[in-house]
């Protein structure tokens, strides 16, 4: 995922969310009150809500298949 | 702006269900804008907030809103609110606590 943090003059911060660096076209746009620490901060929390809210985008992980302990 | 508060009991949503958005957001002690998808919904005319956790209360309000300020809703309560859809406002969150979840839908 990439972002971008945009501080405006009414003492907020947008964030925009891109996840086609993983090849999925989903886009997200937000904003949080205060500057880029709170952006920053509020930031993992907005991607993995994206991620549940959208989990039929994101592919499965794969299974590791069975075998011998060591 | 009107809303309707109603805690824990069964509400009744006026609205086009075709365009109807839902979403499960995690309100933190940062107020960040809530909406239901990716971003708030173009042209909504309603948000409907559910407070899922037990304990927690969030309030809402415009980006001012602070853990003190704002319109609190009580654990497991649901408020709705009617909008302008033709003025976009943002509507902000924040936890009085931990991060919480709030089932969210906007029609």
């Amino acid at each position: 995922m990439t972002h971008d943090i945009v501080v405006n003059d009414d003492n907020t911060a947008s964030i925009s969310v891109s996840f086609l660096d993983e090849g999925i076209d989903l886009q997200g746009n937000t904003s949080v009150k205060g500057g880029v620490a709170e952006a920053l901060r509020y930031l993992p929390v907005f991607e993995a809500d994206l991620r549940r809210n959208f989990s039929d985008l994101f592919p499965l992980p794969e299974m590791p298949q069975g075998g011998m302990m060591p | 702006m009107f809303a309707n508060y109603i805690a824990g009991g069964i509400i009744s949503v006026k609205g086009d269900i075709r365009d109807v958005v839902t979403g499960i957001k995690t309100v933190t002690a940062t107020a960040a804008e809530i909406f239901a998808g990716a971003t708030a919904k173009v042209n909504r005319k309603k948000l409907i907030l559910k407070n899922e956790d037990p304990v927690l209360r969030f309030r809402i309000g415009l980006s001012t809103v602070t853990q003190q300020t704002g319109f609190p809703v009580e654990p497991g309560a649901i408020i709705e609110l009617d909008i302008d859809h033709s003025v976009a406002v943002p509507i902000y969150a924040i936890s009085e606590g931990a991060n919480l979840n709030v089932a969210v839908m906007e029609i």
